[in-house]
């Protein structure tokens, strides 16, 4: 009865013959190298920006006024910033911060977009009428004005950024899966279900859900990009996350200042990062799209 | 249909009440005394009361909503805390900047957006097609300002081609059309590419192809009028987007739009400039999904409106 | 490989020399700032307008480049030795634009208007203290006070109290702001708020050695980088502010000049004196020896300024060295552990938003972290610092610990930047009193140099003052900016003032 026990018992050792439905989209990203470069690339860069206490010479913080606006050098890969830091360890550093923002934001906007989304989807009549009204005005609303306005009350700082850029996806996860869940709570195996005495509860997680997941996912790799390059913004107006805090696009907007001066590595180094890693989720997002999409099969 | 449409038009109504409500809770929520910030930071306190009783900002919220909601019935969107104009002139002044600026910025985005799109579509797994979508993603790929930022030291500082900023002349349209643009050609591009592809699998295509057409004419002619619709469609969408101004790319330009206006009221808690700003990118953006979904039935009158 | 070539491209682009081609024209164009507000002085707190108006509208006195009273529309004043009666003779045979002659009535119009409270004039504050002004003949007006103001003649000379012409007043009553009619070499043309001011050669103007130039266009561009890439691609000649950190570039693209002259805001990070830490004066002190002011001018500012040596700026009337300010981070640790801070505390320091000031904050942060004091820095959007600091501030309710800011004394005179920021009075949010510093030998030596016109007893009041706010330390003192512009080699007769104001009625090309 213990668990150990069970354990290796519960896998058999059998041939597939046939492709899980897993091993099918494996095979479909594989055979899209610049989807694996894109995710290998964002995953080395993880790994990097954890390791960066460990295997980097300078912190992020570690000011030195004797050496302000050097240019990259052998020690400084991308020269230090007006306070003498260490802008290579400053982009590594950051690339947690850049990519945490665009994560957790956009799991929140997706967490709440798709709940609302299903149960407008799946109920119809006057909540699929309120939701949707509701979606309108967060659309007709300019977005970034709205992150603004949200960081202006909520005062600046990690959270409140993770708040706004999180609300900016919520009406497009929505909008998203309402409109699959329209189509497939028509659907025969939903109608089964539904038959044989499934509640609305599980019918909508357990049968409709996995159903738009594909969708979901996609938008949300892409999201993830334009999160940071939302959160940029916000620092390049002056409302982003505390300014000594190293996170890309407060380095890119303090940075600007110098650009004219010829101190160009201020504002490349941490424009350059937040290009690739964005161009990284866009092209990972349009590999996660062809894969799981089953009309696109190039062979 | 004619009783749709109207019905559409009638639907807009509680959507922009919602608006105006939330907007007008959403500014006054906003930290901020406008009477301390038309005075200054060095203005004393004394200063500062005499300003605000000259601003009538002493009312209470709520009479200050309903005044609102009684001029905008009446078309009078009223006066401008900081300047003290009209703020339907100051709109009305901002308004063509921003026009011509999304026009052209949509113009080349577009045209750019739609041969990158086939042509990738039709040489799907070339070289060219991912040499197309890599110029596509990087488009929506780099922080607006930067790239801006960019093409001024390059074009006007370095080479002197073309004014840094301001709208004197149609030329200062260029470098922040290319800007602004450089986001919705990435989405036009790509959006074209998934769209030919889906017609091209089509049967009616399989039977051009069949009759002998050439693969030019069958691409050009037959695919891509069939996947306009959607085209069209996001490119309406995009329009409406452009329209409400872009903040940051106005900023870095010195435009004298929409997006400017916004920035310098909402930093001067400009409340009627705001309110009527927003008001009025909603009202464009509703309208505009509204003529797409009736354009839709023009273009292809299988689409029932219920 | 295409990124190489990007940071090629970059590279290149940068570093390259920036020609220019030559604009000739007896035009100028000046890029400002900050937006404009509104063209009435009498009724703005805003540097930009004052600087933009004064080619417009004229003062009695004016400041010459290193804020020494000059004549402009009086040629002669005198003060009684009470300080309560103040005589201004006017120029003669002024007109202004439209035609009405300048005399004594012109000046007590303008004058009533300021001091009328009623009409709820920004500046009216500057003229409480005026009983009644008296006309007795066509060329003389006479202040009376209230009560002894010692610094009334700078007050008059303040960039704000600009003379109107009274058939304007008249008919344009408070829209005067957007049609502005005054005596000065430049007449009013067009505004469109937010995008350009344009003013245009006053032929008649009374000095007719001038203008020299036929038309002025004032843009207002906040963006820093745009402002100097005008210059630089000849859009305009002038551009008032320079930021400091591109002052090397500018100078070395040949072409330009940088004009650099010392300010009078004096940058401060105020200590909340009503919270325990900082009541202790070891503390406080403690508190400045561990910021390095030098390093500070260097990071902050790109070396473009200077370290203060008294509360108020050498510039500013009535200005005492207090000797240097010292940096020991031994002697700083010796004090809090002796105040039994040893391991430091946590603080909130709250900021301004724009570059500077987050500059400003991150070099507080890292500077207080050698004494182990942990702040937590809050730059604050502009609106968001005037209802919090400004609007809804409760003194023993503050939650800030420090609070950064910086005041520049428009009168040139010391009455206005120590009353304001040390007096007791001055608590924010009535000025800017930032520290909740109160001590009676200040608050007694200010009101006593302000009792008497008689320039050496006010010397001596401010400067028992000085002493006793310099050995308090109720705020870190931190820098005095210079004021930094840049104009187009030629160009002469524009320039900036230590007050933050700038002039350009003397404009012309070699």
């Amino acid at each position: 009865m213990s668990l150990v026990s069970d354990a290796p018992a519960a896998a058999p050792e059998t041939e597939l013959t046939v492709r899980s439905p897993f091993g099918e989209f494996r095979r479909r990203l594989t055979a899209r190298p610049g989807a694996l470069a894109a995710g290998i690339f964002l995953l080395v860069m993880l790994v990097a920006a954890l390791a960066a206490p460990w295997i980097l010479p300078f912190g992020p913080d570690e000011f030195d006024y004797k050496n302000t606006l050097s240019a990259p050098s052998a020690l400084h890969w991308a020269g230090t910033d007006e306070f003498g830091r260490d802008i290579f360890a400053r982009i590594l550093n950051g690339a947690k911060l850049s990519m945490f923002i665009g994560f957790v934001s956009v799991t929140i906007g997706t967490v709440i977009g798709v709940v609302a989304g299903l149960l407008a989807g799946y109920f119809g009549g006057w909540l699929d009428s309120i939701v949707m009204r509701i979606a309108d005005v967060l659309f007709a609303f300019p977005g970034i004005l709205l992150a603004i306005g949200i960081v202006a009350i909520l005062g600046a700082g990690l959270t409140n950024v993770i708040i706004a850029v999180a609300v900016f996806s919520v009406p497009a996860f929505a909008r998203i899966v309402r409109s699959g869940t329209l189509g497939l709570k028509e659907a025969t195996y939903v109608e089964a279900a539904r038959a044989a005495g499934a509640s609305d509860f599980v019918i909508m997680f357990r049968h409709i859900l996995p159903g738009v997941l594909g969708a979901v996912i996609v938008y949300f790799t892409m999201r993830i990009g334009t999160s940071i390059l939302t959160a940029t913004s916000l620092s390049f107006i002056g409302l982003g996350v505390e300014p000594s805090v190293a996170e890309w696009g407060a380095m890119l907007s303090t940075g600007r200042e110098y650009m004219l001066a010829g101190e160009w590595h201020l504002t490349f180094f941490p424009g350059l990062a937040i290009f690739l890693t964005v161009l990284c989720f866009n092209i990972l997002g349009d590999g996660l799209r062809d894969a799981l999409d089953p009309k696109l099969d190039d062979h | 249909m004619l009783q749709y449409f109207l019905r559409r038009l009638a639907a807009l109504v509680p959507v922009l009440f919602l608006i105006s409500v939330f907007v007008f809770l959403f500014i006054h929520a906003l930290p901020g005394d406008p009477a301390r910030l038309l005075a200054g930071e060095s203005a004393t306190q004394e200063e500062v009361e005499a300003i605000r009783q000259a601003l009538n900002l002493d009312r209470p919220l709520f009479a200050q909503y309903v005044d609102f909601l009684k001029n905008l019935a009446s078309g009078n969107l009223g006066t401008s805390l900081r300047t003290g104009e009209p703020v339907s002139t100051m709109i009305a002044r901002a308004f063509m900047p921003t026009f011509w600026l999304s026009v052209c910025a949509l113009a080349w985005s577009v045209l750019f957006g739609l041969i990158a799109g086939v042509v990738s579509a039709v040489r799907r797994g070339s070289a060219g097609d991912h040499a197309g979508m890599f110029l596509a993603v990087s488009g929506i790929s780099m922080p607006n300002f930067w790239l801006g930022l960019l093409l001024m030291q390059f074009f006007s500082v370095h080479l002197g081609w073309l004014g840094t900023s301001g709208f004197d002349e149609p030329s200062d349209l260029i470098l922040p059309s290319i800007t602004l643009g450089a986001g919705v050609a990435a989405i036009m591009a790509r959006f074209t590419r998934s769209a030919v592809i889906d017609v091209a699998r089509e049967d009616f295509i399989r039977t051009a192809r069949a009759k002998g057409l050439r693969e030019r004419v069958v691409i050009w002619k037959h695919a891509l009028r069939n996947a306009l619709i959607p085209v069209v469609t996001m490119a309406g969408l995009q329009f409406g987007f452009l329209l409400g101004g872009s903040i940051v790319v106005e900023k870095v330009f010195r435009w004298p739009g929409l997006g400017s206006l916004l920035l310098d009221a909402i930093n001067f808690r400009d409340y009627a400039v705001v309110q009527a700003e927003i008001m009025l990118f909603s009202l464009q953006f509703l309208l505009i999904n509204l003529a797409v979904d009736m354009l839709y039935g023009f273009i292809n009158p299988a689409i029932r409106y219920k | 490989m295409k990124f190489f070539k990007r940071a090629a491209f970059s590279a290149a682009l940068f570093a390259g020399s920036m020609l220019s081609i030559p604009a000739v024209a007896a035009d100028l164009s000046i890029a400002m700032d900050q937006i404009f507000q509104k063209m009435d002085p009498h009724n703005s707190n805003y540097n930009v307008d004052y600087s933009a108006a004064s080619g417009v509208l004229e003062r009695l006195i004016g400041f010459d480049k290193n804020m020494k009273l000059v004549p402009q529309l009086a040629t002669s004043w005198e003060g009684s030795d009470d300080a309560k009666t103040f005589t201004f003779k006017l120029r003669e045979g002024v007109k202004f634009h439209d035609g009405t002659d300048f005399n004594a009535a012109a000046v007590k119009a303008n004058f009533d208007r300021l001091a009328d409270q009623s009409r709820n004039l920004a500046k009216n504050s500057l003229f409480k203290v005026v009983d009644k002004v008296e006309t007795p003949d066509d060329y003389t007006v006479v202040l009376k006070l209230k009560e002894p103001f010692g610094a009334m003649i700078n007050t008059v000379a303040h960039p704000s109290v600009v003379i109107h012409s009274p058939k304007a007043l008249e008919e344009f009553g408070k829209d005067v702001e957007k049609h502005p009619v005054g005596t000065g070499p430049f007449k009013f043309k067009e505004w469109i708020p937010g995008e350009r001011l344009v003013l245009e050669k006053n032929e008649d103007y009374w000095d007719s050695e001038w203008p020299k130039v036929d038309k002025v266009t004032f843009y207002p561009v906040t963006e820093s980088s745009t402002r100097v890439s005008m210059l630089l691609s000849d859009e305009v000649q002038f551009i008032h502010i320079l930021p400091a950190e591109l002052a090397d570039s500018v100078e070395s693209s040949g072409g330009y000049e940088v004009l650099e002259v010392p300010g009078i805001t004096v940058w401060t990070a105020s200590m909340n004196m009503l919270k325990d830490h900082f009541k202790d004066e070891r503390v406080r002190r403690a508190f400045n020896l561990a910021v390095d002011q030098q390093a500070f001018v260097g990071v902050v500012y790109s070396g473009h300024g200077v370290v203060p040596d008294s509360p108020i700026a050498p510039d500013t009337r009535f200005y005492e060295s207090q000797g240097p300010l010292k940096t020991d981070i031994e002697e700083a640790r010796r004090l809090m552990k002796e105040a039994g801070y040893e391991d430091g505390f946590d603080i909130a320091i709250w900021g301004v938003n724009n570059s500077t000031g987050v500059r400003m904050l991150q070099f507080l942060q890292q500077q207080l972290s050698q004494i182990n004091v942990r702040a937590d820095i809050v730059p604050m959007e502009g609106a968001t610092r005037s209802e919090k600091v400004f609007s809804s501030m409760v003194p023993e309710k503050a939650e800030f610990d420090m609070l950064l800011g910086g005041w520049s004394p428009s009168t040139g005179d010391a009455d206005w930047h120590l009353r304001p920021v040390y007096a007791t009075e001055g608590w924010i949010p009535k000025i800017y009193n930032m520290a909740f510093y109160s001590n009676e030998t200040v608050d007694e030596a200010i009101q006593e140099a302000l009792n008497t016109a008689d320039p050496e007893k006010r010397r001596e009041a401010y400067s028992v003052a000085q002493k006793q706010i310099w050995k308090d330390a109720p705020v870190v003192w931190l820098a005095i900016e210079n004021k930094m512009a840049a104009r187009k080699k030629g160009l002469s007769g524009v320039f900036q003032m230590p007050d933050g104001t700038m002039q350009f009625t003397h404009a012309a090309y070699e």
